[in-house]
């Protein structure tokens, strides 16, 4: 089931999305990853169960999330609390997915944030789907849904 | 005024809801990071009201409001979360809550929310 479900599970974060960032943004073009996800500077990783199994990844570059807070909340985040708004961000498209899903019959639980700071190597899993947002005046981030098959 | 609670994992959605708390008057007398810090610092400070996250780590938001309403039936506490499906709602509305905020939020429905639950 949870590749099947993939496509659905990837529009309801897209839709999630466009409620959370304030900004029109365009989707590109998907990309299969295999074996390990880089997360170049900052990220958000968290945890999904229940009916699915799995990870949502949202990550990025350090100053599109600093303008994606501008955009939110007209704020200059910095260091910890800018570590702190990305984990909120993935907390808000996760849990906004979480309700969308909920609505079409899938249960699905979100983990409290895990937020990635550096360059870093996730690996883990077979295969991820990510897609890069380009979101308008502010820049590129990655979304990146793994789902785990289950036993 | 008021005498507020803010628990939210979050340092960053804390310092949200603390200032538009502020901004309207209220006083922030205690942050909490988790379920489990919310029900302590709820026993210890005894705040007017209290703004609850839901997905916290050690003990969850519907968890510590079964918490504190076991020690005060009459807290008052408003779920602010971004996971807003029916069933969290009821879960939240049966464990004591008086009403639930779903993130993102503008500010005045956090005033709303308060003011109703504060009356």
């Amino acid at each position: 089931m949870p590749q099947a479900v993939l496509p659905e599970v990837l529009n309801t974060s897209f839709e999630a999305a466009k409620v959370v960032f304030p900004v029109p943004f365009v989707r590109e073009k998907l990309e299969i990853v295999n074996q390990y996800i880089h997360s170049e500077e900052l990220g958000v990783l968290i945890g999904l169960t229940h009916d699915l199994q799995g990870r949502l990844i949202i990550e990025g570059r350090a100053p599109v999330f600093q303008a994606l807070g501008v955009a939110m909340y007209g704020m200059e985040l910095a260091e910890a609390m800018l570590e702190s708004f990305v984990g909120e961000i993935g907390n808000m498209v996760a849990g906004n997915m979480s309700t969308r899903l909920a609505e079409n019959g899938i249960h699905v639980e979100i983990s409290p944030p895990t937020v990635i700071v550096g360059s870093t190597k996730l690996t883990g899993f077979v295969t991820a789907a990510k897609v890069p947002l380009h979101l308008e005046n502010i820049g590129v981030i990655y979304v990146i849904l793994i789902l785990d098959e289950s036993e | 005024m008021a005498r507020i609670l803010v628990a939210d994992d979050a340092a960053f959605m804390r310092m949200m809801i603390k200032d538009i708390l502020v901004k309207h008057g209220h006083e922030v007398v205690g942050e909490a990071s988790d379920g489990e810090q919310a029900a302590t610092l709820y026993q210890e400070l005894h705040p007017d009201l209290v703004t609850m996250d839901i997905t916290m780590p050690n003990v969850d938001g519907i968890e510590a409001v079964r918490r504190i309403r076991a020690m005060d039936p009459q807290a008052r506490i408003i779920m602010c979360s971004a996971m807003g499906q029916q069933a969290m709602v009821l879960d939240a509305i049966r464990a004591g809550a008086k009403d639930f905020v779903v993130k993102p939020f503008q500010a005045d429905r956090v005033i709303n929310a308060v003011e109703k639950a504060l009356q």
